[in-house]
């Protein structure tokens, strides 16, 4: 199985019982997010995903720099060391 | 208190007004509710304040105003634009004039109150990722408050933008990306050193200065709103706090209209939000490399976009892009008529006014504003594909014959 490091910033640690960067198990995205909810409870998953199973359109998920809307979304395969990024989608101004 | 709490835009949780901007519950936005019940605040005495956008204070979240910094940004000039109205082809125009500003685009606006807010919290040091705008803004502002100031940009901005920035002591970190890069960069910094990113951690402040655009239109026209404005739209931010503006002038009746068009102005190679409204959807769909010469504009993953779009909705507004071709015939037109030199950004809201008049979605006697953002030296090289030549003369009175013709 690979393993990834997940980042998550301050403001959004409270999904995470305050965990900032941690290693989890996974092959794609969708079983990343699948594997968080087992260790953090069905509200990480319902923080993340829309009822159709989407991320909201509040959150941006990048993998090594890339936001996964530019790669295969939650289907995204994942390698060994990977680092998937968790950030509220805020830019500009 | 005149902050009564934040609260988050999806599900309306309410927050106590410190350092926040994301909602705990769903990740949403934080937005800042004022305690209306206690604000006082009537057209004569704004009107006997000093012309910059602290005359507004009640409507802006800074509690203590020791903690202000100020440089003189606001109170722009609404220009009516009789000459541009004629040649687009409707009976009032006016132009929202923040190339006038002290940094010399409208980001002084939530700037000023952004840095003010970081005082008020305590903060060490300000910064933001910027398309150059801003960043210019936040320096200004932070050399101003005398803090530290970090300046996140992408590499190939216009080289007139960087070294405005610099000129102000800030520190310049050129990323090897686009704005949504250096967007990523500035957020983990705000995140890891305590930096109050104007425009990310501080953005639920942040975006409050801008909503005096809407404020100074309606004060300007003699407390009447306008009956359409068109924004140019990067984020998103801007056209949702406009929206904000009059909603709250309304609420404490300086303004009686409730219903105002509201419209979205972005260029082609990077118009997310306007392709999202003219094909009727919820969904954003990000733009990986933004390709325009509006670079202030050039924001590929739009913050607010989704909000941006309902807003336009709402409101019966349009959403309209436009091709580097007709922003540069936008900045010419602009400044051959009215005066008015601005860069490429603030062009797009006169070109896309064009379209939507040539369209017929704007009326001819609509009473219609368009934002113009930013000054045309940010960019001066934009108006042109090859650089204006000119021709040496002798310094010879002879020579005057030839050229100068009553």
């Amino acid at each position: 199985m690979t393993k990834v490091k997940i980042l998550i910033p301050q403001v959004m640690s409270s999904a995470t019982n305050g965990e900032k960067e941690f290693l989890i198990e996974g092959n794609t995205v969708k079983d990343i997010i699948k594997n968080l909810s087992e260790k953090y409870g069905e509200s990480f998953k319902n923080k993340i995903l829309d009822k159709n199973g989407n991320p909201k359109p509040v959150i941006n998920i990048y993998i090594n720099d890339e936001n996964i809307k530019f790669l295969d979304e939650l289907s995204t395969e994942l390698n060994d060391k990977d680092e998937i990024l968790f950030l509220p989608a805020v830019s500009g101004g | 208190m005149r902050v009564k709490s934040l609260q988050c835009r999806i599900c309306k949780k309410e927050f106590r007004a410190e350092l926040n901007y994301v909602c705990d519950e769903c990740f949403g936005p934080l937005d800042v509710i004022y305690n209306f019940d206690e604000i006082n605040l009537t057209k004569n005495i704004i009107s006997e304040r000093e012309k910059n956008l602290w005359r507004y204070n009640e409507l802006l979240p800074i509690e203590n105003k020791k903690n202000i910094v100020d440089i003189g940004a606001g109170y722009t000039p609404l220009h009516k634009a009789k000459k541009l109205a004629e040649k687009i082809g409707i009976k009032e125009l006016y132009i929202k004039n923040d190339t006038v500003n002290p940094s010399f685009s409208f980001k002084d606006r939530p700037a000023s109150v952004a840095v003010s807010k970081c005082q008020e919290l305590g903060l060490w040091a300000v910064g933001s990722p910027s398309t150059g705008n801003l960043a210019s803004a936040t320096a200004a502002h932070a050399a101003r408050a005398g803090i530290p100031c970090y300046i996140f940009i992408p590499y190939d901005i216009e080289s007139a933008k960087i070294s405005q920035a610099q000129i102000y002591g800030a520190h310049i970190i050129p990323v090897n990306g686009t704005y949504d890069d250096a967007n990523r960069l500035a957020s983990y910094a705000g995140d890891e050193y305590d930096i109050g990113i104007v425009n990310v951690n501080v953005r639920t402040y942040y975006v409050e200065g801008s909503k005096t655009l809407a404020f100074e239109v309606c004060e300007q026209l003699g407390w009447v709103a306008p009956e359409h404005v068109i924004v140019p739209t990067g984020s998103g931010a801007l056209l949702c706090a406009i929206q904000r503006g009059f909603r709250e002038f309304n609420k404490l009746d300086l303004i009686k209209e409730e219903k105002i068009k509201i419209s979205s102005a972005q260029p082609e190679g990077c118009s997310p939000i306007v392709d999202a409204i003219q094909n009727n959807s919820d969904l954003i769909k990000p733009v990986k490399k933004p390709n325009t010469i509006a670079k202030s504009l050039a924001i590929g993953e739009p913050g607010d976009g989704i909000f941006a779009v309902n807003t336009v909705k709402k409101s019966g507004g349009y959403g309209e892009k436009v091709n580097n071709d007709e922003i540069r015939e936008a900045i010419r037109l602009l400044a051959s008529t009215e005066g008015i030199f601005t860069e490429p950004g603030g062009a797009v809201s006169i070109a896309v006014l064009q379209k939507l008049v040539n369209q017929g979605k704007i009326n001819s006697d609509e009473r219609t504003v368009c934002y113009v953002t930013g000054n045309g030296l940010k960019a001066p090289e934009a108006p042109y594909t090859q650089p204006p030549k000119f021709s040496i003369v002798e310094p010879k009175r002879e020579v005057l014959q030839s050229i100068i013709r009553r």
